[in-house]
């Protein structure tokens, strides 16, 4: 005898399957705003006033030099309101180097930014948006509400401890004011822990 | 609760649900796009038909290197075969070669590399790195992989697999970006590691290598020619060019002289010449290289009945010869 709801739990069960992340993937795994806050050194929100790409001192690799105006400095501190983050890639003449996944910083453009120290080829220890497109916000107005919405969107990644996938925020972002009362809470609960600089 | 009335819609609806998430779009690859303007840019994911193109190769062939250092040893095997699985797609000409070990590392160097690393930019949440060097017009002229060294790296199928994920990052660096299939099989380009599997190409990760070769069609290059022609009479110095053409350029030149003999002896017509010493020169010997060039011209030394010859080499080392003969030059 058919019974509907046995059927449509078989059928709930199948759907779960489909969407049930796999183990693994293959660039990036997937990080929290917790993870983000906790493991890199310093989070602000700023604007890029300038970038400027060049060949490293080794003339192995092009790096690319971002100037960024902070205007709120969440964890870490500046000297000054201006910080200069290197990632790697960009263009110098006829020649671009492009690094899949990677974070892109515009001039002119605000982001939510979670920077960390990397060795960085030519460039060791430098600051750098250490987790790629994951660790890169775009501000940007949706609805009259200015949201910050992750570069990694539409890129699923490696499920994390608890299994998400979906880059931190989702395809709509946070609301940039409730993301950063929470980041402050995140600083805040990591410094209480002695956690802060834990990487 | 629910009422039992509220479940008699359910099984409809999740039939659409479930073809709604199986249904793979048409095309569901996606290519990578770049036009940097000086800035950094990750690469945004388009269709194979999207107006501004996108990053591929004019070559079919590829060879790769593995950096054998840390990690990198005993992974020879899963490099030649994840090699093997692009090369191996039906239709393509593409042929992705093992080149053997390298020292190269992260770096613009003209050597498409496998390595490992605590650094270059992947560490923490970073598995794995794909860089392409491109030139204008999107066109790859390098591609570097780097694996997170500090991860497990296996290749016995369990995590993380080696395999699977060089096939992966291979699709990036024949300018191939995550495909937008969810369901299973799941395609190798699919954006999450999900062990082994990934190690075989499906479908759509075949459709967008075929795509990208129909879109970028290599003409095979013409085969090397080369001909010289004369110029100038012999007061002042005659000299003498060489055309050549199709091969690989850039060219090189390397010219040479032979004299015509004239009367008994057997020596060299022109004594002047600091390159034949002597009178005692077999005439029926060629001498030179003179001058190694480019450029594509050259003034021999003055004299008539003097036989010309050049080699012309293409940047693929294949070399064709040309000769201008004394009756033609004088």
């Amino acid at each position: 005898m058919f019974d509907s709801r046995r059927t449509s739990l078989a059928l709930a069960a199948f759907l779960a399957l489909c969407l049930v992340a796999p183990a693994g993937a293959t660039t990036l795994i997937r990080q929290s705003l917790d993870d983000l806050v906790v493991k890199n050194e310093t989070v602000l929100i700023g604007e890029v006033v300038d970038a400027f790409s060049y060949w490293n001192d080794d003339g192995t690799f092009i790096l690319t030099d971002v100037r960024v105006v902070a205007t709120e400095v969440l964890k870490g501190r500046l000297e000054g309101d201006e910080v200069t983050v290197t990632l790697m890639g960009g263009t110098v003449g006829d020649l671009s180097t492009l690094i899949v996944g990677g974070a892109v910083l515009e001039p002119g453009a605000s982001y939510v930014l979670f920077l960390g120290d990397d060795d960085l080829p030519g460039a060791p220890g430098a600051r750098t948006v250490r987790d790629h497109m994951q660790g890169a916000f775009d501000l940007v107005q949706i609805e009259g509400e200015l949201r910050a919405v992750s570069q990694a969107n539409g890129h699923p990644l490696m499920p994390d401890a608890l299994g998400y996938t979906e880059a931190a925020g989702g395809e709509e972002g946070y609301p940039l004011d409730g993301m950063v009362e929470t980041m402050r809470e995140i600083v805040e609960i990591a410094a209480k822990k002695g956690a802060a600089n834990v990487r | 609760m629910f009422a039992k009335s509220s479940w008699k819609g359910l099984p409809a609806a999740l039939v659409g649900l479930v073809l709604v998430t199986l249904a793979v779009p048409a095309e569901a690859y996606r290519m990578i796009q770049n036009h940097s303007t000086g800035r950094v840019t990750a690469g945004a994911a388009v269709s194979c038909h999207a107006s501004g193109g996108f990053a591929h190769w004019d070559t079919r062939n590829i060879s790769w290197r593995l950096n054998t250092s840390g990690q990198g040893s005993g992974k020879t095997t899963a490099m030649q075969n994840a090699l093997a699985e692009w090369t191996a797609v039906s239709g393509s000409t593409y042929n992705l070669s093992y080149g053997g070990t390298t020292s190269a590392g992260w770096s613009t160097d003209g050597t498409n590399t496998f390595l490992w690393a605590n650094g270059n930019g992947c560490t923490g949440s970073c598995l794995a790195l794909t860089a392409l060097v491109l030139q204008s017009g999107q066109k790859i002229v390098e591609s570097d992989v780097t694996f997170n060294a500090s991860k497990s790296w296996r290749t016995n199928g369990t995590d993380y697999d080696t395999e699977a994920v060089a096939v992966h990052e291979l699709g990036h660096s024949l300018g191939i970006h995550h495909t937008e299939v969810g369901s299973t099989p799941r395609p190798s380009m699919y954006a999450w590691y999900f062990g082994s599997g990934g190690r075989s190409l499906e479908s759509d990760d075949r459709s967008a290598l075929l795509c990208s070769e129909s879109k970028y069609p290599v003409t095979p290059p013409q085969p090397l020619s080369v001909y010289i022609t004369r110029h100038g009479s012999w007061n002042p110095a005659q000299y003498v060019v060489a055309h050549a053409s199709g091969g690989v350029p850039p060219y090189t030149y390397a010219w040479y002289r032979k004299p015509v003999c004239s009367g008994g002896g057997g020596g060299p017509y022109d004594p002047l010449d600091p390159v034949l010493p002597d009178k005692d020169v077999p005439c029926s010997s060629w001498f030179g290289p003179h001058y190694t060039s480019p450029p594509d011209e050259w003034t021999p030394y003055q004299g008539p009945n003097q036989n010309i010859r050049v080699d012309v080499t293409d940047n693929a080392g294949n070399t064709k010869t040309a000769y201008s003969w004394a009756a033609v030059l004088d």
